[in-house]
């Protein structure tokens, strides 16, 4: 694998890979995460409101999967999580409609034991308004994750001075986690080479594989915990007095002032 | 200033089991001098980490030691005049003593990189310690800068911040890990194996740069390693270890000329240390050079069925990294084959897609019958292909070492019952019968290693691929693993081995197989393979010391080939001890030169229209001629300047003149000999047949002795004249006259019959049985008549091996009346390819000269049958 800068097509992030030259990637992730918490706010804002703003949330998925598309992200989306966002919205959208009778032009009506349940226009409405709004800001949140870079994070940690063993843990945790994901998949695909695909490969033995994944797994994470404890002393971890702070600059550039600016002005609207 | 004394320590890990251990270390004494490169090398769990460990102060001021400190630890590790490890009394009870970590003076590199890594970009991981030590900014980005250039990563500094250290392949985060500690500048400098997973070119630029370094900052160095090349070119001094304790110590050049010693230690030797007798360390040969005919033997497998067909496989991971570019590689059955090249050149993928992982982006892969490309077919790859990871713990999955093996077995679907007899086999085979119900994680790396193989061979796969099987391992159990393959490859699984050790594909791959970039760069023997200097320089790979040295005896004209391991060599100087005075040639060496000689005459002369070949001694050599040109008819000429008991007559006597030749017009005659001695006899030949024919006469032989009065038109290889050339199918009569002759030498011409694996020894072997069971028989032929052109191998060897001269060849009956059959004493032995109603006319006829006995060797079947 070369890491060429000409080469380089994608770049490792907190979830799976980005495209390196898209503009979400591009972003400082202090902003990208200003950006999530701004509208958020909006569309709880919005959500908040008895008849929530549709087109806002609307706008706000739209935007996110947009950035998921032009980010090269929205594949990981559809393989790993869609299936399950989506059952869970549907399921939520029926919680909602069951739990929620408002409005007096019924759709659709149904007696069950005594209970009645109807689904109006405006129930539809309203409901359709929330879960969008929960869409919103799942695919956001998702679209954060997958463009950032956990240097960009511990890079963002440092420059607001947060202090240095703290950053430093977040790096460790994370660095681990990055370690045990690739022992993951060795192990994994060692599970495979013994045959664990073969025969019925249902739900059932399903679990058990992933249960079988404890006894390596464990065994790599307490080699690997007393590595790294080792590693941090060879560098001098316990001896650090004067740490310097050398954070190479990822400067604010205009579209990061621009996005701040677009957050600002999109928790805004609801409020108009 | 001493940078390290180690005086009468002890160490004991803690342990909660309430089990007894043993110490780690017993009684270690060492001192190493500011500046110098210590080596340290021993088989594996000698203590050698953890000897590391305790320079460093991470033993034992990391551990927690519940209680009784003084029955861990005693004496004391000082660096630089500072006391890092000991023990205090306190009071009525021992605490540990000492500084601990001597960061930033003391930096420890260690085996794993991935578990070195505590930053999420290669920029910070090289600040970080440098950022620990407080630098200012501007000389933490120059050192950071001059780090990366050291260790050959410079290339990328200006995008060092976004590339995250998984992206990096496994020898470049060795190389960025050795730079973070580089730029720290430390004092002392302590690597534990740092270059396991480096190619060989790699290795050595890495260490040269460490070695660079030291000399110009007076760096001390030690390194633990097992690869004697690095410790050879580096170190000023080895200590090796052995049970805790340092059993030898000292200059390289001392220790390694001592391998006996050595290899009870489980140490890797220098190629030259097995040729001690031979070479000196620096490669000097101690014999005197002259040139030599030496041709190794090496072993060809017989052709068998295709079980890996890839066509133009690709390979590209989700973020975009094409791993395998077009790949296009076919593997038969039983073959036994290195996967080789630099780090991230695709080995590693490419055995995925073979074992069934990694599904290929594009191309088409058949495995084993089974198509890769189909998600549904490809979850059956298992079945047929096990695959041993580099790492053995990612392969463990149970709680006892049965269980592990029971584990792919029950994927299979089969019952636990009738496992266990499969299960026992198994682990005896491995030597971990006695393990059987450890838990594994509790086994050594060794063990484990073997476990792993065992666990992947329970399930009988066809193909079993093995990802660095020695990367890391001791002697013995490289050894260990590497035999176990071997036998594996003998009882007929295919076995892919990815490897960087250049001796292990020398010693135990006749094919090697060169990545570089996602594609096959090389496909074929190893000995080709070290003769391509560019593929090796482009692939980083290195040539293994017994090349080396051959090789520079190639080119000096010394050698005909180079040799690629030291069981060769020890082949050559064994040829050269029973040489002097005689030039032996194999089948396959005269094969070799028959065909050579042939492609010659072909070029120049065109196809033959007819070949004469003088009786006896032509009939091997027209055998080998007529394998190319079965349909040219072959006429036996019966002359002989010598006597049967080899004295020299006074002139050649022609015995019969073969008469169908007057009537060739067109095209020449080709007259063939094995050796063209004095040249009398090949002459008389030639003017005979001249004066007889019209066609032009061409001669040829293998053999030219310089004395000949005549040379030939063509001929392979001349002599000198006071050899007595040796050749295989003349055993017989050769030991009977070495043993009138030359009876001192009669042992070692005797050896050179020993050993031939070529089809055609198996031949030799089989018409020698033939010949005793004659013998039993009582036979006593006294006369061989041989079917032409068939026959002609064989009945030369029977000629031999039943001590009888009088040999005829014949292609029809008709030829019959010219045979010297008048007033035969004895029987006659026909030999023929088979029965058939000619046959049955022709020893029809012969019965008027004598009682006829017919033999009918098969060939493919071990065991011929007689009739007569």
């Amino acid at each position: 694998m070369t890491n060429n800068r000409e080469e380089k097509r994608y770049v490792k992030t907190i979830l799976f890979t980005a495209r390196a030259d898209s503009f979400y990637v591009r972003l400082n992730p202090l902003v990208k995460f200003a950006f999530l918490l701004l509208i958020s706010v909006g569309v709880v804002f919005s959500m908040d409101r008895p008849v929530p703003d549709l087109y806002y949330n609307l706008s706000a998925l739209a935007f996110a999967c947009v950035f998921l598309v032009e980010s090269g992200t929205i594949k990981y989306l559809v393989r790993s999580y869609l299936f399950m966002l989506l059952v869970a919205l549907f399921i939520m959208m029926l919680w909602w409609l069951v739990f929620n009778q408002v409005g007096s032009n019924p759709i659709f009506a149904v007696s069950l034991g005594g209970l009645h349940f109807q689904v109006t226009t405006l129930s539809l409405y309203v409901g359709a308004g929330k879960v969008s709004g929960y869409a919103a800001m799942a695919f956001l949140t998702l679209l954060t994750m997958m463009t950032t870079r956990d240097a960009d994070i511990i890079s963002a940690l440092r420059k607001i001075k947060v202090p240095f063993k703290a950053v430093f843990f977040v790096s460790i945790v994370s660095r681990s986690l990055n370690i045990l994901s690739d022992d993951l998949e060795t192990i994994r695909q060692a599970q495979i080479a013994r045959g664990s695909r073969l025969g019925k490969f249902g739900f059932l033995n399903r679990i058990r594989e992933f249960v079988m994944l404890a006894v390596p797994l464990t065994a790599s994470i307490i080699r690997r915990s007393v590595e790294v404890g080792g590693a941090m002393e060879a560098r001098g971890f316990s001896k650090v007095r004067n740490f310097t702070g050398y954070v190479d600059e990822k400067a604010f550039r205009w579209y990061d002032g621009a996005m701040l600016a677009l957050g600002a002005a999109m928790v805004m609207v609801p409020l108009l | 200033m001493d940078a390290v004394v180690i005086k009468d320590f002890f160490w004991k890990y803690p342990n909660f089991t309430g089990i007894k251990t043993d110490y780690v270390l017993k009684g270690i004494n060492l001192t190493i001098k500011e500046g110098e490169f210590l080596g340290i090398t021993g088989r594996s769990g000698s203590g050698k980490t953890t000897l590391c460990f305790s320079i460093s102060g991470l033993v034992p001021h990391q551990l927690r030691i519940p209680e009784h400190v003084e029955e861990h630890i005693s004496g004391k590790v000082e660096v630089f005049g500072q006391l890092v490890s000991g023990v205090k009394k306190v009071d009525d009870h021992y605490e540990v003593d000492g500084v601990g970590s001597m960061a930033p003076s003391v930096g420890f590199v260690m085996q794993d990189p991935e578990s070195q890594f505590l930053s999420m970009s290669m920029l910070h991981e090289v600040s970080l310690g440098l950022q620990m030590m407080g630098l200012d900014k501007a000389e933490i980005n120059k050192r950071i800068t001059e780090a990366l250039d050291m260790v050959g990563l410079g290339q990328y500094r200006d995008v060092a911040e976004r590339i995250h250290p998984a992206e990096l392949s496994g020898g470049q985060k060795q190389r960025l890990i050795i730079a973070s500690f580089l730029a720290m500048k430390p004092k002392l400098l302590i690597l534990d194996e740092p270059t396991s997973d480096l190619d060989p070119a790699g290795k050595l630029e890495v260490m040269k740069t460490i070695a660079d370094l030291r000399k110009k900052s007076n760096m001390t160095i030690i390194l633990v390693e097992h690869n004697p090349d690095v410790m050879l070119k580096f170190a000023d001094r080895i200590a090796v270890m052995y049970g805790g304790r340092i059993v030898q110590l000292g200059k390289p050049l001392e220790l390694y000329s001592r391998p006996d010693i050595l290899r009870e230690y489980n140490v890797y030797l220098p190629d030259v240390s097995e040729l001690s007798e031979y070479f000196s360390l620096d490669e000097k040969p101690k014999f005197q050079l002259e040139k030599s005919s030496f041709v190794p033997e090496r072993k060809t497998r017989p052709k068998t069925s295709r079980i890996i067909d890839v066509k133009g496989v690709s390979y590209s991971y989700p973020d975009g990294t094409k791993a395998l570019d077009n790949i296009t590689i076919e593997v038969e059955k039983g073959e036994m084959i290195a996967i080789v090249g630099q780090n991230g050149s695709g080995k590693s993928t490419l055995s995925k897609v073979l074992s069934g992982i990694a599904a290929p982006s594009s191309g088409s892969a058949d495995i084993a019958g089974i198509s890769a490309n189909s998600k549904s077919e490809r979850r059956k790859i298992p079945l047929h292909v096990g695959y041993v990871f580099q790492n053995p713990d990612h392969q463990i999955f149970t709680r006892s070492v049965k269980n592990e093996l029971y584990y792919g077995l029950k994927n299979i679907g089969i019952k636990r019952d009738e496992a266990e007899e499969s299960i026992n086999s198994v682990l005896a085979g491995v030597g971990l019968a006695d393990k059987a119900d450890e838990d594994p994680i509790f086994l050594g790396r060794g063990q484990k290693r073997r476990l792993a193989v065992a666990s992947s061979i329970i399930m009988k796969p066809e193909i079993l691929i093995v990802d660095e099987p020695t990367t890391g391992q001791d002697y013995k159990m490289s050894k260990e693993i590497m035999e176990l393959l071997t036998e594996l490859n003998i009882e007929g699984t295919t076995i892919l081995i990815i490897t960087h050790d250049m001796r292990l594909v020398a010693e135990y791959c006749r094919r090697v197989v060169v990545m570089s970039k996602g594609t096959i760069v090389f496909d074929g023997t190893p000995e080709k393979l070290f003769m391509e200097d560019d593929i090796l320089e482009l692939s980083s790979l290195s040539e293994p010391q017994s090349v080396r040295i051959s090789k520079e005896l190639v080119r000096q004209g010394f050698l005909r080939k180079p040799l690629i391991s030291a069981r060769e060599w020890l082949q050559f100087f064994n040829f050269m001890r029973l040489k002097s005075g005689f030039e032996f040639s194999t089948y396959n060496e005269m094969d070799s030169m028959a065909q050579t000689l042939i492609d010659t005459i072909l070029d120049k002369k065109g196809k033959p229209a007819s070949l004469v070949y003088i009786e006896r001694g032509g009939m091997v050599p027209a055998y080998m001629v007529l394998k190319r040109f079965p349909d040219i008819r072959a006429h036996r000429i019966r002359a002989s300047y010598y006597s049967d008991v080899g004295t020299a007559s006074k002139d050649v006597e022609i015995y019969n003149f073969p008469k169908e030749l007057s009537s060739i017009e067109k095209g020449y005659i080709l007259l063939i000999d094995e050796i063209v001695d004095t040249g009398k006899t090949m002459l008389r030949i030639r003017d005979e047949l001249k004066s007889h024919v019209d066609a032009e006469i061409v001669t040829a032989s293998i053999f030219l002795k310089r004395q000949s009065s005549y040379v030939p038109d063509f001929y392979s290889k001349l002599v000198e004249s006071d050899l007595w050339v040796v050749l295989p199918y003349e055993r017989n009569e050769t030991i009977h006259s070495i043993g009138i002759k030359r009876p001192e030498d009669l042992n070692r011409v005797s050896a050179l019959f020993t050993g031939d694996a070529s089809n055609y020894g198996k031949i030799d072997d089989h018409a020698r049985k033939i010949a005793d069971r004659i013998r039993e028989k009582s036979w006593d032929p006294k006369i061989i008549v041989y079917k032409l052109p068939e026959s002609l191998l064989f009945a030369r060897i029977l000629s031999d091996a039943l001590r009888v001269n009088n040999v005829a060849g014949i292609s029809d009956r008709e030829e019959i009346s010219d045979l010297p059959l008048a007033n035969l004493e004895g029987s006659i032995l026909l030999v023929s390819p088979g029965m058939s109603p000619e046959i049955e006319a022709i020893k029809s006829d012969l019965s008027s000269y004598g009682r006829v006995q017919i033999i009918t060797p098969n060939f493919e079947v071990p065991d011929a049958y007689l009739s007569g």
